[in-house]
């Protein structure tokens, strides 16, 4: 794991990550300390760790809206120095702008890398389908619930075609049922796209269910603590088959285990 | 798709109303909304009659309502009523637009840098204080007693409320809008034009309103002033000649046209880009 070999299979690499910020109060916080992982082409890998230990930076470190203090990110081979349009994220804020339409949202990302008109409404036409919003492309954002919006953000990033997609708390904003819903959408949709996606959550419940991987983060400031593989094919996910899978069930209590031990 | 089936947030969805019974409602509701709007005005106007009848004060104190009233028909057949008011609301019209152009993009300019808006916050908030009347002796030298030096007096009073209010706006977005479009590659200028200028709209309507507001009363005080016609000028005149009840009258009209330019432009604004977007601020 750590010395960050990169091969034609590895998608992203932290390597030796240091970050610091300063928080409201002028303090200097250090967020994550020695950071190294790499991720795999078309894995999913999910994030968890205690609360302010650093996960939401990672996400802001591999898309480059922050800089590392000390140690790189690469993706596909290249370190990344600023935002670009390989790098979709999907925000826990969701970042909707509230004067676009559904059909305007979703077509942004195109529209800024001057997709001609008719390709951009194919495209999106696709993705409301895909998102199974159909019926409401000319509403905006606040005429939508919780879990509409969410899709619709997903949508939007997957509609850029980035080649990573990282994701910050994407579903905690939604209720329990919806966000079930959401998870199966995701599993889904990255079995369709192949993309390599990056999941940033405080649930293990989340993270065991979705992820190819799980990394689990230490407290502040955060390091990699473990990554735990977990063997069971996307496409035999299933919340119902899985609630009584022994192997599954040792997993997540092992994973909650870490993540336990960090806490305060 | 998966599961339930997305429905949604606000019965805005359903679009056509059943017609009838709940037509006749609707009226209702606005009747009554505008009996609550007059109600104050109409005890306005009838404290001014009593203290008038009290006090039996003649009509070079004050005149009664009905003075008012009838002082129109002479200023209409004139023809100095409707020329003097046209000046002022080009006048309004002109400055205020002007205003708005400049001090809208001076506050995308602030709002979306830190630094030149820590460095330039001081000398924008000391110049807010510094009404543009003030500013009248000097343009007045400058430019002469005409309709030149009422727009910059305008020009000046309606730019900074616009310009602040602006600033503001793009401070107050949520980072996360700009962010979003930077991770798909947007440039500074596609976030100014597609973030900074929409999101601080609902700012920069209540700039605007503010700003007009404060430009209409200065345009009042600057043709009294400047003796540059229009509605100012005539209230003054009038003042000379002690002819209370036009100007009691003046008084009235400018009120009720400053309502009319705020429900008549700046509501339907709002109505078609903020409150449709659900922005709107309360």
């Amino acid at each position: 794991m750590r010395g960050a070999v990169s091969t034609a299979d590895t998608k992203i690499v932290a390597d030796g990550l240091h970050f610091a910020y300063r928080s409201q109060e002028r303090e200097p916080v250090v967020a994550l300390t020695d950071v190294s992982f790499e991720v795999r082409a078309g894995e999913l890998l999910c994030v968890v760790g205690p609360s302010g230990c650093g996960k939401s930076s990672l996400i802001s470190l591999i898309a480059g809206l922050a800089r590392p203090q000390q140690g790189r990110v690469l993706v596909n081979g290249r370190t990344v120095r600023g935002p670009g349009a390989d790098r979709g994220v999907v925000f826990q804020e969701l970042g909707l702008m509230p004067w676009r339409t559904v059909n305007g949202n979703i077509g942004q990302g195109l529209e800024i890398a001057r997709v001609p008109r008719a390709r951009r409404d194919e495209v999106v036409a696709r993705f409301v389908a895909m998102i199974g919003l159909g019926g409401f492309e000319e509403r905006y954002p606040h005429e939508l619930s919780g879990g509409m919006k969410q899709r619709v953000a997903l949508a939007r990033t997957l509609a850029a075609d980035p080649t990573v997609m990282l994701m910050d708390e994407p579903f905690a904003a939604v209720d329990a049922q919806t966000r079930v819903t959401l998870q199966k959408d995701l599993l889904r949709i990255s079995m369709q796209t192949g993309k390599t996606i990056v999941l940033v959550t405080h649930s293990v419940e989340e993270a065991a269910f979705l992820g190819d991987r799980v990394m689990v983060m230490t407290r502040r400031p955060g390091r990699v603590k473990e990554i735990i593989d977990v063997p069971i094919p996307r496409e035999e996910r299933d919340y119902d088959a899985l609630a009584h899978d022994e192997p599954f069930n040792a997993l997540r209590v092992e994973i909650t285990n870490s993540v336990r031990a960090e806490l305060w | 798709m998966t599961g339930t089936a997305p429905q949604p947030a606000t019965s805005s969805a359903t679009a056509a109303l059943p017609a009838g019974p709940r037509r006749r409602t609707a009226w209702r509701v606005t009747f009554l909304a505008l009996r609550r709007t007059l109600l104050p005005f109409v005890a306005l106007v009838a404290v001014w009659w009593a203290v008038k009848a009290v006090f039996g004060l003649g009509v070079s104190v004050l005149p009664s309502p009905a003075q008012a009233v009838r002082s129109v028909g002479p200023l209409i057949r004139s023809g100095v009523l409707v020329d003097y008011t046209t000046q002022s609301l080009e006048r309004i019209a002109l400055g205020g637009a002007i205003g708005i152009a400049v001090g809208t993009p001076i506050g995308l300019l602030l709002g979306s840098n830190r630094l030149v808006s820590m460095t330039f916050r001081p000398l924008l908030n000391t110049m807010q204080g510094l009404s543009g009347i003030a500013w009248l002796p000097l343009v007045n030298g400058w430019l002469g007693f005409g309709s030149r030096t009422v727009l910059v007096v305008i020009l000046y009073t309606v730019t900074f409320p616009v310009a602040f209010n602006t600033m503001v706006g793009v401070q107050t977005l949520p980072i996360a809008y700009s962010n979003a479009l930077r991770t798909m590659g947007a440039g500074r200028f596609y976030l100014f034009t597609h973030v900074w200028l929409p999101g601080a709209l609902p700012s920069i309507l209540l700039g605007a309103r503010l700003g007009l507001a404060y430009g209409w009363r200065a345009l009042i005080a600057a043709e009294m002033v400047l003796n540059a016609g229009g509605l100012g000028y005539l209230l003054f005149q009038s003042g000379g000649a002690r002819n209370t009840p036009v100007i009691v009258f003046e008084m009235i009209l400018m009120g009720v046209i400053w309502v009319f330019i705020d429900r008549a432009l700046l509501r339907p604004i709002e109505q078609q880009t903020v409150v449709r977007w659900g922005m709107e601020q309360r």
